[in-house]
């Protein structure tokens, strides 16, 4: 199918571009320590990273629904019956799809906002548009995957917790970090 | 009878709150307990580097912002944070309020622009001692705001930003070598155990201001309207931050009490490198300023401001 | 309806959302959209939905969370779980209940790195159930000790738990996770007291196992060291002020990741696979934080926190009992929600009461996360016992909690002991600078 293959192909960059950042900020961290050792500043170094890990998050959060991999309370899940469970989990996802949506909505206020402030860098005066952009599209592409999901677009081949699937999986269960990839 | 939410970032016990109490107490007074003033402190409501839109979004009614949060934005009122512009805040707040007010409506369409609540001149404090400029070479030093850090680099120290909630461990570890502060704050954030050196340079002003939201303002019975312009003029400028300004002021005596510091002043003949070190900061804001607003914009702006400042005598 | 009343409505829609699935950050986000659309307007609650989630992804103080993820995340990678289990067995496989014992000491060494309970049960159900089933362990026991063994991923620093305190309450990360040292160390000896008495009671379900020479001991030992120096470099880098936690993290992370390189248990393009996991570990983190930001705005305009933290100041009761009552609290809706979750929610209306009642809040923050971290293996909900339950389905959830009930006894005797003696949290953290 052809849809199967794009989403597959969204996921991929949305993991690229997740990772990259976050490799990014890592070493930019580092830098900036061994920098400050030899008596050096690292110019707008906490703007940058910080700007990247919004732009990290946004884009691994659209991985998360491609994933069915939010954190859930699965306390009725595990105890109402198959059908009752299923319908459950479809109301879930539309309420959480349509939300996505309006957050993305207002991902476009927030662009527009920065765009016009002319905002910059403090150090560097590097301007803050194009990072806002990306993290925009990032959400975007959430939204989409949200979309997606609530819409049963993913086959459950590539969910790791379809709606009937038993209870319990670390993938909704775990706050403190999931293990994925396993 | 309406309600104005005020919003601003920083604990109740901060002198901000002080004034922010004594502000929203005489409106509430004058306009005979028809607007009432509802104040949430310490982020409760959003981010510091969000009060500006919380105030134009309508969020909130009225708010407390720091315009240094969000470089390149204001291009205009960043004037006010160049090192050496005002060596007496309070006057100088009444004085920037005047030549500020009008352009506020260009510079910040999305408020209505009411005052400055800004605090007494930053000076540098350290662990080690510093008497001239070539001490602070390579120290690491927590700037206050990032036109702070451009000047200290400028000095040859080396900017080393921290959050403010890590700059007291960032001062205790060692990870920076002083800071830039007014004089009260280093006791209050309990930096003046480690910083015992002080050098007794006025040289920035934070551009701290309060706005208003417009739709709040426009739905307001014309006798309200007048109340809040009244507590939005050049005086309530001063008073505002004469009341944070003292308050930082009566600092220096406390740390002379409590001994071991040492305080180094450098004397009016004296500062001409410290001043010379900051004309590329001036350069830098003209530069901006006449990109935004044309060419040849920026220097009779400096030259009114300076010539305002210097009559009042609150000039460098 | 007054402002105030809209708080309880809220926590009301916030408990029916999340019970019908509702991803948690997405049911906060929506409740709080919601009421704050109904208490300002739906303009302003526009600006907020547009704002506050890149402010909160971008907060330079969560910067530390990923990092530290990515910390954990490639130590597991880097197959150190196998060989911390290695080498507890070595050391104490030949008392009885030693293979228990080494899941313990093996569960501390992991949490010394990774900064995550779940994690810490997962990995450790992979890696010690087997053999434990195998020796014949009842299977209980065996996977109650992987749950609690979890469990102290949340305590012994690095911790995700305490930093999301620490930022919510402007305490000082570096300190809070020292303090998390001293009671960490106290749960492993007094986990391992539990297995020791469980073992003396019925020495049926904990078998005996062979003994080895020190010659094995020392090269399992020789395994580990790297997990020792990045433990020293973060914590100690963080005591002595050479990092901030947030560099410490990125430290952390860029020396496990480089150690399992260079002694080939992380194949290069595994980086790839470890930078991605992190990151989606994160966005579910994220979603939850920014969700609860949401609330909390909403929750401010209500006044309700207000209202609440003067109300509990009128109380004539004695700061303690007070104390007790929310320790209380926390371990009841333990039972029942996620742990992060349940940090972002209460903290910032909790800790202004604390503070007021003069308690130290660097020892208030260690006390709730140990009693959230109870609640990790408690029923009905309890985290680490589904993620055990989920890897090895055929092992009956009655005899994992049964299982866990001694060692629920032994952390309530925890509590008691580190409320009674402040110090035993304090001393570490105050001898800071
Ligand atoms: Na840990
Ligand atoms: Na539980």
């Amino acid at each position: 199918m052809a849809s199967r293959s794009i989403f597959a192909v969204l996921e991929r960059v949305a993991d690229l571009v997740a990772a990259l950042s976050l490799a990014l900020v890592a070493l930019v961290t580092a830098a900036a320590i061994v920098l400050r050792a030899f008596g050096a500043n690292l110019p707008d170094a906490i703007d940058f990273s910080s700007m990247l890990m919004g732009v990290m998050v946004f884009w691994a959060a659209a991985v998360a629904f491609r994933h069915d991999d939010n954190v859930r309370v699965e306390f009725l899940g595990s105890v109402a019956p198959p059908p009752v469970r299923l319908a459950i989990r479809v109301f879930a996802n539309l309420v959480t799809a349509a939300f996505m949506v309006l957050m993305a909505v207002a991902g476009e206020r927030q662009f527009a906002l920065v765009l016009r402030s002319r905002e910059v860098t403090p150090e560097l005066r590097f301007e803050l548009w194009p990072f806002a952009a990306v993290a925009w599209a990032g959400l975007v592409l959430t939204a989409l995957m949200a979309v997606a999901l609530a819409l049963g677009w993913f086959s459950s081949r590539h969910r790791r917790s379809a709606p009937g699937d038993a209870p319990g999986r670390p993938g909704h269960l775990v706050g403190q970090g999931t293990l994925h990839g396993e | 009878e309406t309600t104005m939410t005020f919003s601003h970032f920083v604990p109740t016990g901060h002198r901000v709150h002080a004034g922010a109490e004594m502000w929203a107490k005489s409106i509430e007074e004058a306009s005979g307990g028809d607007i009432k003033v509802r104040i949430f402190p310490a982020q409760q409501l959003g981010k510091a580097a969000d009060h500006y839109d919380m105030i134009a979004s309508g969020q909130v009614g009225a708010g407390w912002f720091v315009s240094g949060y969000s470089p390149g934005r204001f291009p205009i009122i960043e004037a006010g944070e160049l090192p050496f512009l005002m060596t007496d805040a309070a006057t100088g707040a009444r004085v920037l309020h005047e030549w500020y007010a009008e352009k506020a409506r260009e510079e910040m369409p999305e408020i209505r622009f009411c005052l400055f609540a800004t605090h007494d001149p930053g000076r540098i404090h350290t662990r080690a001692k510093v008497e001239t400029i070539s001490d602070l070479k390579g120290m690491k030093i927590r700037p206050a705001s990032a036109s702070v850090g451009n000047y200290l680099a400028a000095l040859g120290a080396i900017p080393v930003k921290l959050a403010a909630p890590e700059a007291r461990q960032g001062v205790e570890r060692g990870v920076v070598d002083g800071v830039t502060f007014p004089w009260n704050t280093i006791i209050n954030f309990g930096l003046a155990e480690d910083l015992v050196h002080h050098v007794d340079l006025p040289f920035y002003v934070p551009m701290a201001m309060y706005g208003v939201n417009p739709a709040f303002y426009e739905n307001l019975s014309p006798e309200n309207r007048k109340v809040i312009d009244d507590h939005c003029t050049p005086e309530w400028s001063e008073r505002i931050t004469s009341d944070w300004a003292t308050w930082e002021q009566d600092g220096r005596q406390e740390l002379e009490d409590i001994g071991g510091h040492t305080i180094v002043t450098v004397a009016p003949e004296d500062r001409a490198p410290w001043v010379e070190k900051a004309q590329g900061l001036y350069a830098d804001w003209a530069a901006q300023v006449d990109q935004r607003y044309g060419d040849g914009a920026a220097g009779p702006m400096m030259e009114d401001l300076q010539a305002r400042l210097s009559q009042a005598g609150a000039g460098f | 309806m007054a402002n105030e009343l809209l708080a309880p409505v809220g926590f009301a829609a916030l408990f029916a959302l999340m019970v019908l699935q509702v991803p948690i950050g997405i049911a906060m986000a929506i409740v709080g959209f919601a009421g704050y659309a109904t208490v300002v307007g739906f303009g302003p609650a526009m600006s907020v939905l547009a704002s506050a989630p890149i402010r909160t992804a971008s907060d330079p103080a969560l910067a530390l969370l990923p990092l530290f993820i990515l910390m954990g995340v490639a130590a597991f990678r880097s197959g150190i779980s196998a060989r911390l289990f290695d080498a507890g067995l070595k050391t104490l496989g030949h008392w009885r209940g030693g293979l228990a014992l080494s899941t313990i000491a093996a569960s501390a060494g992991f949490a010394a790195i990774c900064g995550s309970s779940a994690a810490g049960a997962a990995t450790m159900t992979r890696i010690a159930l087997k053999p434990m089933r195998d020796s014949g362990y009842d299977e209980g026991v065996a996977a109650a000790t992987i749950a609690v063994g979890g469990t102290l991923g949340i305590l012994i620093p690095p911790s995700v738990a305490l930093a999301v305190f620490g930022i919510l309450t402007e305490q000082d990360i570096g300190r809070l996770f020292v303090a998390g040292l001293v009671p960490g160390i106290l749960a492993v000896v007094m986990h391992m007291g539990v297995i020791a008495i469980i073992s003396r009671v019925s020495p049926e379900s904990l078998p005996q196992g062979a003994r080895f020479g020190w010659r094995d001991r020392l090269a399992a030992y020789a395994k580990i060291w790297p997990i020792v120096l990045i433990f020293l470099l973060v914590l100690g880098g963080m005591y002595y002020g050479y990092f901030t936690p947030t560099e410490a993290a990125a430290m952390g992370a860029i020396f496990t990741l480089a150690i399992g390189v260079l002694r080939g248990q992380l194949p290069i393009r595994e980086i790839g696979g470890a930078l991605v996991e992190t990151c989606r570990t994160s966005a579910s983190i994220f979603l939850i934080l920014i969700g609860a930001v949401m609330f909390g705005y909403f929750l401010a305009v209500t006044g309700a926190p207000h209202m609440i933290a003067g109300w509990i100041g009128t109380l004539d009761l004695p700061p303690l009992v007070i104390l007790a009552l929310i320790l209380f609290g926390y371990l009841i809706l333990g039972c029942f929600l996620d742990s992060l979750a349940m940090i972002v929610l209460t903290v910032p209306i909790i800790f202004p009461i604390i503070q007021h009642l003069g308690f130290d809040p660097i020892w208030f923050g260690v006390l709730v996360v140990i009693t959230i971290e109870l609640g990790l293996i408690t029923p009905p909900v309890g985290l680490n016992v589904f993620v055990i339950k989920s890897m090895e389905t055929s092992l009956p959830l009655g005899a994992i909690y049964r299982g866990v009930l001694p060692f629920v006894g032994m952390e309530i005797l925890r509590l008691a002991l580190l409320t009674a003696f402040p110090w035993l949290v304090l001393a570490l953290p105050n001898s800071m600078r």
